[in-house]
């Protein structure tokens, strides 16, 4: 037995089941061409089939964090200071970046992975969260009064905490807040020319305890105002880290690292802007996400 | 006969031109979107969403994590279905009728024939050509080796495809945009350089070559072989001294066939099943043995003249 394909009968059968595959495959509910926004699920271990908060992307509204993770849209509003926003529900995690963008003098960055990390906390899912991460007062308060912090879990996000006022335009030292200060060590100022400008003063404690990112709030005699980053033999693993492109580095000095514009522009996907732009606002006003491009320059350093 | 080939070309160049046309107002509207104006009828979807090599890179995820890589989704994963159902009735069918970084590049290799004529996709010797058809399967391994490991979509930043489609938007990278432009200067010498030897697409569905239900089949009964088959063949196989073609770099374009270079009818096909025996008065194959008039007027009347470079199988 043989048979022929010709011509007329191939491009009818390859424009049949492109158009009857697709047809049926929306029939089936199969298929998407956007985010179904559902999390990957941990495959080993004791949580072994809950939702990963490690795979909540910048597209994730706070609604589908809720669908997720199950935690409410109202918590996390409250953590993240988004109460007076009109939906907060459809905030998007990588809104968070624009949203607390005032802070760009904290070495610290509120965005899509401090909305991870807050969601592990609050379902108690072990998370490691990058060193640039911070995490807002508000939202340890929140999680503080739910009841979701072991004392181990709080020593260790305290160095991240940043203190938020004014709709993420001012940071200031964490011993000027209501939040409980759990643990008092004396928080040690490394930040010569401590940023503070144009009302969005930033700070952040920091003290050592000596565990992997273990500092701690720093109690009442730190001092308001002053940027306080994790230094000297407890903390040297906040101080080893600290990123070399903060939230007011330039292009020109990522270049004066002997970087070419080549490299950057391959990082960026696109052509760099003027040199002294500053990275942060432009990768806010290109919709890009500030940590993921600023931890790929910091990989050029040579 | 000449009206009946031109229709076979037509028909698949209209395919061709169509699916192009598509991908390119998806991609329009992609970007339109973001400024709130949309083309009518026409879906918005990101190129990474509909493109079916996102399906193949995603299935290491996919099985061990039940996610997809980011930016693709599941339509890439029924797209890939789709794909891998035709290639496995009919080949790389999809390289050769839908996709449209092929299409360009046959566009282009239409203008360097004009210019260099005979000459044209001949140019990389062959003992070169043979290592570097491998290439693909190097670029293939090194895809899904590194979208598995980093879980990102590490060939956008290499990808011509999607630089094709997006140069305008500002966010393709400046290698993708270079390899875009070494395709499509590179089509001018050669047909379809990038599918030849770089796509880890086209490297992946060429496999299928091996297995595919439909196949392209010679008939060396009526075959008089004048090679006009290898001489039409934009993949540079020998289909003149194969009975049945089963190189991982055919496309399924059909012009190799009875349809469109092949001047004997039902001698070169894309068939199940296999040509039946010779009978006993059919011109037998071999130069030699074709002086017979008819032959003789077959040739005569096809204009064609047997090749004299030697290409790869
Ligand atoms: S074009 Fe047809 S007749 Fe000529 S060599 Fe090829 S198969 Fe034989
Ligand atoms: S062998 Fe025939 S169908 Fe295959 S690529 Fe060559 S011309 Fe096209």
């Amino acid at each position: 037995m043989k048979g022929y394909i010709k011509s007329p009968l191939l491009g009818a059968l390859i424009v049949g089941l492109f158009a009857g595959g697709i047809i049926l495959s929306q029939v089936l509910g199969w298929w998407a061409t956007e985010s179904r926004k559902v999390a990957r699920k941990i495959t080993t271990g004791q949580f072994a089939g809950k939702a990963d908060p490690a795979d909540i992307r910048g597209s994730y509204s706070l609604a589908d964090v809720e669908k997720n993770f199950g935690v409410p849209v109202k918590e996390l509003a409250k953590a993240f200071g988004l109460e007076q926003e009109k939906a907060p529900a459809s905030i998007r995690a990588k809104d968070l970046e624009g949203k607390f963008a005032g802070l760009s003098a904290s070495t610290l960055e509120i965005g899509t992975d401090s909305l991870r990390l807050f969601v592990a906390l609050y379902v108690g899912i072990p998370y490691k969260a990058k060193e640039s991460t911070g995490l807002p007062d508000t939202a340890y308060r929140v999680l503080k009064e739910a009841g979701k912090l072991k004392p181990e879990e709080e020593q260790a996000i305290l160095p991240m905490l940043v203190r938020v006022s004014g709709g993420g335009a001012a940071v200031t030292a964490l011993a000027n807040t209501s939040a409980p200060a759990v643990t008092t060590p004396p928080a040690v100022s490394v930040a010569p020319g401590t940023p503070s400008s144009g009302g969005a003063s930033t700070s952040s404690t920091a003290g050592g305890t000596g565990s992997n990112i273990a500092a701690g709030v720093s109690g009442s005699d730190s001092k308001s105002g002053t940027v306080a980053s994790g230094s000297g033999s407890g903390a040297a693993s906040v101080s080893g880290t600290e990123p070399l492109i903060k939230g007011k580095t330039t292009f020109k000095e990522v270049l004066a690292w002997g970087v070419t514009k080549a490299q950057i522009e391959k990082v960026l996907g696109r052509p760099m802007p003027p040199e002294g732009t500053v990275i942060k606002d432009w990768c806010t006003s290109q919709g890009l996400e500030f940590g993921t491009i600023r931890d790929a320059l910091q990989k050029l350093k040579p | 006969m000449k009206g009946k080939k031109n229709v076979a070309a037509r028909i698949r160049l209209s395919t061709q031109l169509a699916f192009l046309l598509l991908i390119v107002l998806i991609s329009l509207n992609h970007n339109l979107s973001s400024y709130g104006i949309q083309i009518p009828l026409v879906g918005s979807a990101s190129l990474h969403a509909i493109c079916p090599f996102g399906g193949v890179v995603s299935v290491y995820q996919f099985v061990t994590l039940g996610s997809l890589v980011q930016k693709v989704h599941e339509a890439s994963l029924v797209l890939m279905g789709i794909v891998f159902f035709l290639a496995i009735l009919a080949g790389p069918a999809f390289c050769g009728w839908v996709c449209p970084l092929g299409t360009v590049e046959e566009l282009m290799g239409k203008v360097g024939r004009r210019i260099f004529k005979k000459t044209y996709n001949a140019f990389v010797p062959p003992v070169w050509d043979k290592y570097l058809r491998y290439l693909r399967y190097g670029v293939l391994a090194w895809v899904v080796y590194t979208t598995a490991m980093t879980m990102q979509l590490v060939f956008v930043e290499v990808d011509p495809y999607y630089a094709l489609f997006n140069f305008w938007t500002g966010e393709v990278s400046l290698t993708a945009m270079g390899i875009l432009a070494a395709t499509l200067i590179g089509s001018l010498f050669i047909e379809r350089p990038f599918c030849k030897y770089l796509c880890p697409y086209g490297a992946l569905l060429g496999l299928f070559n091996k297995v595919r239900v439909f196949t392209i089949q010679r008939n060396p009964a009526t075959c008089i072989n004048c090679k006009a088959c290898d001489r039409a063949c934009p993949m540079n196989i020998t289909v003149s001294t194969a009975d049945h073609v089963r190189d991982t770099q055919c496309i399924t374009c059909l012009k190799c066939t009875s349809e469109v270079a092949c001047p004997v009818s039902e001698t070169v096909e894309l068939m199940v099943g296999r040509f039946t025996a010779q009978p006993a008065d059919a011109p037998s194959a071999g130069p030699d043995q074709s002086q017979g008039s008819g032959v003789e007027k077959m040739r005569a009347k096809s204009g064609v003249q047997t090749a004299n470079r030697e290409v790869v199988k």
